[in-house]
């Protein structure tokens, strides 16, 4: 019994005695296999959301409800009278306590062959399609701001090279964002929070013969 | 025989362990006051914000660099602008403004209405706004009316109007806060209100 004692004693001893160093990496390491155990070191899925899944990003919630491929359709105007148009569908409620303007993010289009618009990176590195305009259902104007507890149908535009095969789905990234302090300013405000967008992959109805309007 | 003495004395484990529990203790006792300071001060947000300068409708509101009169509020279930009627799943508020700049050119880069619980509603992009979009330069002395259209849920109240010439960060800067009163009564007719147009009045 007293030889226990001892040997415990001996060993809180020489616990107390390491560097604050050596216990800093102890239990970095310790903390890192937790978070191993618990799926922390796998590597992150693409987070997909099925067609008429509402879903809350943040400063908006966004309801991917359809894709449409048209021809010209007026308010937008194609570059190329040959060409058509990705038209994605979705219902947009903004959150946030403003109007929220350049609405861009909430749906962008993933890299699509035959898309005229060029890919572009965003400052968190994803690539996307810009879309060519937004246009509001109600009364078919184009539009680039939502405000607050007013949820609308939009349809979001991408001009689309006749020439290439015609996809059965597209793509969408609705962005996602998180209230919290930026570390520059420190303002509190609706910050990117790329790792969190989540993808929709939406079936393309062929609606070349639709007019202004028509869903 | 002298034991050691001072900061060369030799300690046992139990007393070296206290030596170091009462140091973490003082660093988490500094940590804890420096978050009492932080959490007691003003954040940048409440610093930061905007001077709102209120007024009422009919009486000029001066916002250091122009001066906002609001002349005349109209509400509508349907607006009509360059031809097209645009209608809402709420209210049209419809302002009739008088910009005067005072010192400077300038132009009213920012209209929103501003309800009780603290919603901005910026002025509606679904019909042209060029009074307050930016690109309307006001010259010193000349005052500028014009009708702005704004967008609101039925269930906005305490509503008042908010002008300014920040275009982007408006830290620090001075806006109108003009209280508007509109007759609910209002809200139910469903005839098309034309915007009235842009007119310069010394």
């Amino acid at each position: 019994m007293a030889e226990s004692t001892g040997i415990a004693r001996e060993a809180v001893g020489q616990l107390v005695q390491l560097s604050a160093q050596k216990w800093g990496i102890g239990l970095s390491v310790l903390l890192v296999a937790i978070s191993g155990l618990f799926g922390g070191l796998d590597t992150a899925p693409e987070r997909a959301t099925a067609v008429n899944a509402a879903i809350d990003a943040g400063p908006w919630k966004v309801t991917i409800t359809g894709a449409r491929l048209t021809r010209e359709l007026r308010p937008m105007h194609l570059m190329e009278e040959k060409n058509y148009f990705i038209v994605v569908l979705a219902t947009v409620e903004i959150k946030a306590d403003r109007t929220w303007k350049f609405l861009g993010e909430t749906v962008q289009l993933a890299p699509t062959k035959g898309i005229v618009a060029k890919p572009t990176k965003s400052l968190s590195g994803d690539t996307f399609h810009r879309n060519d305009g937004i246009v509001l259902l109600r009364d078919v104007t184009k539009i680039d701001q939502l405000n607050p507890g007013m949820p609308e149908k939009l349809a979001y535009f991408w001009e689309f090279d006749s020439t290439v095969p015609i996809p059965s789905e597209v793509k969408v990234y609705i962005g996602f964002r998180k209230f919290r302090e930026d570390s520059l300013s420190g303002h509190m405000s609706w910050m990117e929070h790329s790792e969190l967008n989540k993808a929709v992959v939406v079936p393309l109805v062929d609606r070349r013969d639709a007019t202004a309007g028509s869903s | 025989m002298t034991p050691p003495a001072g900061r060369h004395r030799n300690l046992g484990p139990l007393q070296r362990f206290l030596k170091r529990a009462g140091s973490f203790i003082l660093v988490l006792a500094a940590l804890g006051v420096g978050d009492f300071v932080v959490r007691s001060t003003p954040d940048v947000d409440k610093r930061e914000r905007p001077f709102v300068v209120s007024g009422e409708e009919g009486k000029a509101v001066e916002a250091r660099m122009f001066s906002a009169t609001l002349l005349k509020t109209r509400t509508a279930a349907v607006v009509k602008a360059s031809g097209f009627v645009h209608d809402t799943q709420g209210v049209w508020v419809i302002l009739r403004m008088r910009f005067v700049a005072l010192h400077e050119p300038l132009s009213i880069s920012y209209a929103a209405v501003v309800d009780a619980r603290g919603r901005s509603f910026y002025a509606s992009d679904r019909v042209n706004q060029s009074l307050v979009d930016g690109s309307r330069i006001l010259q010193p002395g000349i005052g500028v009316e014009g009708d702005i259209a704004f967008e609101i849920p039925r269930d906005a109240t305490g509503l008042t109007a908010q002008f300014s010439d920040a275009r982007l960060n408006r830290a620090m800067q001075a806006v109108t806060g003009i209280t508007i009163s509109i007759d609910d009564g209002i809200f139910l007719n469903r005839q098309p209100v034309t915007l009235d147009p842009i007119e310069v009045k010394p």
